[in-house]
């Protein structure tokens, strides 16, 4: 689950860093990017210390809801004016999908 | 009388410094607080045997919620009222140190009426208070002094051991927070902490100017509207300039960004009450250390974010003198909350789509800036390493509402009491200088000649003498800058457009840094005097300010100069 949530949010950044799908946003791509190591580091974490891979799901799912709450409070409150991006659009069902699972990882973490 | 509080869950360094207190003085009562958490983990304190352990009142209370609250208030007045006889509490350390405690306290010859056996340890633990109230010192040999300061440590520790083992219950089988740990484990990870920690701070301040803005909005509107109808009403005589003017437009154009000082409290006061501000402490520890500092700094530090004044005061738990000064003299480059109002406005007119971003490039470079000024300073007066870090990180929490909402009044109170004062008196000078001479234009008022008697220093920054005046008024309160801006501009509603007419993006760019890093607030230099107890480091932090203000300044333009 590791690789594959920090695969999505590594495309997600690149597409803001580089211009992709008109979602240019360095800085967030930088952060995105952050939240894509999370995940990674996570996966490379030693199998037999299943906790810390869980860990990593945990923490990386609380920030990835922070960053679709951001989303969807900067849109709110530019309403008026922009339009949601794709790749902003994105990151909201990819930020509640994340904090499903990091629900189940915080009951692993707790089992 | 003392009140010792003690983390319920955690309480061993708690009742070490209990033991400490009682050696001096027995008139003390133990706050075991956050009892609840305790609770939850399954631990029970058997509060009689604790105090039966200690001698003291023990009161168990929830911080929080305030629980207990008033319990702890009437044990204070019946200690203080009953007034028993409070002699300090004798510990027996065995028989080598207590010889040595006797022999040691019989050649202490102390001018401050402490008792000599409390004096005696604090000398085997090389405590500095010893030195400064005691005329003579006995020579003792420094390997037989760490020994006794061991066997004192070891023999506190073994005291707590009896305490906890009688009086508490369930805390050997209790859960070790594991999410506590696993959480930590990944945001203190080697790799990950400092990223994830800029990529926090990026989102605070994203938020801080987006999220704000319409209620900035809401309220320079407000503000625009109530000088007009002063004006309307009154005329345009003086009272009419100076009311609407002077007072409203200058007070108002500061008032404008409380929404912005209040949600970057909201965002600091949900990381501080969550517990993840002493972790950032404990990432940063490592940067800390290359630049000869220490996470006990960085600590101090975070403090600017909100006043330099309460960030310097804060050093005073740095151990080591050398990092406290460095710590002094480096935090006025922190950027303060009375500077995000300037930062606000300038980066709103001028990069209207990035005013977030350049809001989080701002405050990255007042850390760079800091951090380097350490290396430097460091290189340039002292030698040696800090003193290694050692803290014990918080349990994490939930922030509550009624704490968040505290925190948030407690420190942006400041800001607007400020604005109905310093901001208030400094907008009303403003308005006299550049109104008087009367029949005169501006360009020939007070403020004007003021101005341009320094401007020819900042000209090569690309400032003019109105910029120049509102810098030279900012020296008083950070925010005063916005108000002078608004008044030398020509007031609420038009400087914005003045402002941007007059002003190419590159040279607002450089003043946004000259302001970040230039002379810090009088309030500041005087704690830094006080806090130093000397003029020599105030005209220091004064002039080394300006010039890495100046260079900072100049090199934006001249690259962006060279870009553009």
């Amino acid at each position: 689950m590791n690789l594959l949530m920090g695969t999505a949010y590594m495309l997600l950044a690149v597409v803001h860093m580089f211009k992709i799908y008109g979602g240019y946003d360095l800085f967030l791509g930088m952060v995105l990017l952050v939240e894509a190591g999370i995940y990674f580091f996570g996966f490379s974490e030693n199998p037999a210390e299943e906790k810390r891979k869980y860990a990593h799901t945990y923490v990386g799912g609380i920030m990835a809801l922070w960053l679709s709450i951001y989303v969807v409070l900067k849109w709110l409150i530019n309403l008026s004016s922009a339009e949601l991006k794709l790749p902003d659009l994105l990151l909201i069902p990819l930020g509640i999908l994340a904090f499903v699972i990091a629900r189940v990882a915080r009951r692993r973490i707790l089992s | 009388m003392v009140v010792v509080v003690v983390d319920a869950l955690n309480p061993e360094q708690g009742l070490y410094l209990l033991l400490q207190v009682l050696e001096l003085r027995g008139d003390v009562i133990l706050n075991l607080n956050a009892v609840d958490e305790s609770k939850k983990a399954g631990v029970n304190v058997d509060v009689k045997e604790l105090s039966k352990h200690t001698g003291v009142h023990v009161v168990e209370t929830v911080a929080v919620t305030g629980e207990g609250v008033p319990k702890l208030l009437d044990t204070i007045v019946h200690v203080y009222e009953t007034r028993p006889v409070h002699s300090p509490v004798f510990f027996d350390y065995g028989e080598k140190v207590e010889f040595w405690i006797q022999k040691i306290s019989s050649m202490l010859d102390c001018s401050r009426n402490f008792p000599g056996r409390w004096l005696a340890i604090r000398f085997i633990e090389d405590d500095e208070l010893v030195n400064r109230v005691c005329e003579k010192l006995p020579s003792i040999d420094p390997e037989l002094r760490k020994e006794l300061s061991l066997e004192l440590a070891t023999q506190r520790h073994k005291h707590i051991d009896v305490m906890i083992r009688e009086a508490y219950s369930g805390r050997n089988t209790r859960k070790r927070l594991p999410l506590d740990e696993a959480i930590d484990h990944v945001l203190t990870h080697r790799f990950l902490g400092i990223p994830i920690f800029l990529a926090i701070i990026y989102l605070v301040f994203q938020l801080t100017f987006e999220i704000a803005q319409p209620l900035a909005d809401f309220i320079e509107n407000g503000i625009t509207h109530l000088a007009d109808f002063i004006t309307r009403s009154l005329g345009s005589g003086l009272v009419s300039s100076f009311i609407s003017e002077g007072l409203v437009e200058g007070v108002g154009a500061v008032l404008v960004f409380t929404p912005n000082i209040f949600l970057l409290f909201l965002a600091m006061g949900i990381l501080e009450e969550s517990g993840y501000l002493p972790r950032a402490a404990f990432v940063m520890d490592r940067i800390m250390y290359a630049m000869k500092l220490s996470g006990r700094s960085f600590v101090s530090l975070i403090l600017g974010f909100g006043c330099n004044v309460p960030a310097i005061l804060s050093t005073r738990s740095i151990p080591d003198p050398k990092e406290r000064l460095i710590t002094i003299m480096i935090s006025p480059f922190i950027t303060c909350s009375a500077r995000l109002p300037v930062y606000v406005l300038i980066t709103g007119i001028f990069f209207p789509e990035k005013a977030g971003t350049m809001l989080f490039l701002i405050y990255t470079s007042s850390i760079l800036i800091t951090g380097i000024s350490a290396l430097l300073l460091n290189r340039m007066l002292f030698k040696g390493s800090p003193v290694p870090l050692i803290m014990e990180l918080p349990r994490y929490r939930r922030p509550t509402l009624k704490g968040l909402i505290l925190y948030m009044w407690s420190k942006g109170k400041h800001f607007l009491q400020k604005a109905g004062t310093i901001i208030l008196f400094a907008s009303m000078i403003i308005w006299f200088l550049s109104t008087f001479p009367l029949g005169t234009s501006m360009e020939d008022s007070y403020a004007a000649t003021l101005g341009k008697f320094v401007q020819p220093l900042l000209r090569p920054l690309g400032y003019d003498w109105k910029i120049t005046t509102s810098l030279i008024f900012g020296m008083a309160a950070k925010e005063v800058v916005v108000s002078s801006l608004a008044n030398l501009y020509g007031g609420q509603g038009k400087f914005m457009d003045n402002l941007a007419r007059e002003l190419d993006p590159v040279t607002a760019f450089s003043l946004l840094f000259f302001i970040m890093a230039y002379v810090p607030c009088f309030a500041t230099l005087a704690v830094v005097r006080s806090e130093t107890g000397s003029t020599k480091w105030m005209i220091f932090t004064l002039i080394y300010g300006l010039a890495v203000a100046y260079i900072l300044a100049l090199m934006v333009k001249t690259l962006g100069g060279l870009l553009t």
